[in-house]
């Protein structure tokens, strides 16, 4: 009796030890997984400003890089924020890519850019700074871009995750003054079809 | 069944979790240690493209002297233009104030904050001509001059050298040839010799321009013993001692490519050009020609020649002394400073997992 209860007691241990190995393991994975993509998007980013800047005023345009994410993390859904923080005055703007049903799950890229002294402003979660939306490429022909500083991972039909940034220029009696508008959004290249 | 029968089979069980416990441990580390390196990868490029291809802000951050640590907003080294601008061409001022040397120096630890790098990360900036030039005086006013690749020191044979010589003479600044400059082509050894045995000055500086199928490296150096290194900031002369200058003029050592010549060569020209006083130590330059590579000025009195030099070799590091890391990625590119071709290479680590 005492023998048949210890194996019964040593079985469950061994399935409830093999559960908990392997959700550390898949959260690991997945964790490296969504430091991968907020790397990428960080890059993209700092890449989109860059090219940005070197059109100077040259088009009124927005540029976009449509960045190739997978569609899930291992069978679960992940989304990605714009996010700033201010720590000793300091206002850090970062990349955040958590699954969508583990908040725990999550992690962050830095963004080497100044968003708030300068003149790049970049669209980060709680900005309530003016910018018309949605953009349209090439007036429309080419879809819009459904700009926000959330969104969620993967392709579907239609539409894309992309990397936004547009120069506004303003006159100001002296010259010209360029704002340079920059973040993450959806390019859905036919509205009535995708998104 | 008996119940020693019970205990070996509990104790089986207890063995294979133990063995696929481990197992399943060590089967995801190498391809951890992948994504960890991929990381790495993106990241540092990241930086790169922020630090070639961003010019900062204010754009002018590297020319302006009132810019400073405390009131540059971003950080970025590419060289900037209202009209055009070029990739991977850098702003020699910009590059120049990360020498801890210079009066403008730009500590690593700023530049950590206005990267938004935290402690996460530490990086190494390295900076340096895409051909190694070394030159030895020979004595009698001969100079021996060695080309080699930055890549294990090999020689470059038949790279084309373009020299001149300027001295003090008399209180004012004279060159050698005054015609034209010298011009060689480097041996099997990657050396060629230049002779400038008809000065006798001791405050003189060699101007050399090596040509390897279109990489130009150019090398300003003091061969002279009453030679003083000065800085040149935009239009702004610093001097590290307080003289003056003799007739408050100056001469900008212009390199560029000589177009009427049928060779492809280089042309070492200069001009001359107004200095005013602004303080002691400090002067300011009526216009500096883009395509300068050096300026030169004798003190007043006459017993120095002071020269400055826009050439960049300069190792940056977020950890002092710290040239690179165990387990940092590195990633290069060549880039343009003054005309002439460098490679800047970045190591970067990452402070904890």
């Amino acid at each position: 009796m005492v023998g048949t209860v210890a194996l019964i007691g040593l079985i469950i241990s061994v399935g409830l030890s093999y559960t908990i190995i392997t959700a550390y393991i898949e959260a690991d994975v997945a964790k490296q997984q969504l430091n991968q993509i907020a790397e990428h998007v960080a890059l993209n980013l700092v890449e989109i400003v860059s090219l940005v800047k070197f059109a100077n005023y040259s088009t009124i345009e927005p540029m976009m890089k449509v960045l190739n994410l997978p569609s899930d993390l291992g069978g679960k859904a992940y989304l990605i924020k714009l996010m700033n923080e201010t720590i000793q005055g300091i206002c850090r703007c970062y990349v955040y890519a958590q699954l969508v049903v583990r908040e725990d799950i999550a992690a962050r890229s830095p963004i080497l850019l100044n968003s708030t002294q300068t003149q790049l402003k970049l669209k980060t979660e709680g900005d309530a700074r003016p910018l018309t939306y949605p953009l349209q490429v090439r007036g429309g022909k080419e879809g819009i871009i459904q700009w926000s500083s959330t969104v969620y991972g993967g392709e579907r039909t239609g539409a894309n995750i992309v990397v936004w940034g547009l120069i506004n220029t303003t006159w100001t009696g002296i010259g010209l003054i360029g704002t340079i508008w920059a973040g993450i959004g959806v390019w859905v290249w036919n509205p009535q079809g995708g998104g | 069944m008996h119940i020693y029968e019970y205990l070996f089979t509990a104790i089986i069980i207890v063995a294979i979790l133990l063995a696929s416990s481990t197992m399943i441990g060590t089967f995801p580390e190498p391809s951890r240690g992948i994504s960890e390196k991929e990381q790495l990868k993106v990241a540092a490029q990241k930086l790169m493209t922020q630090l070639l291809l961003d010019p900062g802000d204010p754009p002018d951050w590297g020319s302006n002297v009132a810019i400073n640590e405390s009131n540059l907003k971003t950080f970025g080294l590419a060289k900037y233009s209202e009209t055009t601008r070029e990739a991977y061409v850098l702003d020699p001022d910009k590059v120049l104030r990360l020498n801890s040397t210079h009066p403008f120096y730009i500590p690593p630890s700023s530049v950590i904050n206005l990267l938004n790098l935290g402690y996460e990360y530490g990086f190494t900036l390295e900076i340096f001509p895409a051909l190694n030039v070394s030159i030895a005086p020979q004595g009698s006013g001969k100079y021996e001059v060695s080309v080699s690749s930055e890549y294990g020191g090999l020689p470059i044979v038949d790279a084309s050298v373009t020299a001149r010589m300027y001295y003090v003479s008399n209180g004012t600044i004279k060159r050698s040839p005054p015609s034209a400059p010298l011009t060689s082509q480097t041996r099997v050894n990657g050396e060629c010799t230049f002779n400038f045995s008809d000065i006798s000055s001791d405050m003189k500086v060699l101007i050399l321009v090596i040509n390897y199928h279109g990489v130009r490296v150019v090398k300003v150096f003091p061969a002279g013993s009453n030679v003083t290194r000065a800085y040149l900031i935009g239009e702004h002369l610093f001097l590290n001692e307080a003289y003056n200058i003799s007739s408050n003029e100056a001469y900008e050592i212009i390199v560029d490519k000589n177009f009427t010549s049928s060779t492809s060569g280089y042309m070492i020209e200069d001009l001359k050009f107004s200095l005013n006083k602004v303080e002691d130590k400090k002067f300011d330059l009526t216009y500096v020609e883009p395509s300068t590579v050096a300026v030169l000025a004798v003190s007043e009195d006459g017993t120095r020649l002071i020269f400055t030099s826009k050439e960049v070799n300069l190792t940056y590091s977020s950890i002092p002394g710290v040239w690179s890391f165990p387990f940092a990625y590195s990633v290069e590119r060549s880039v343009i400073i003054g005309g002439s071709a460098y490679i800047v290479r970045l190591y970067l680590w990452r402070m904890s997992w």
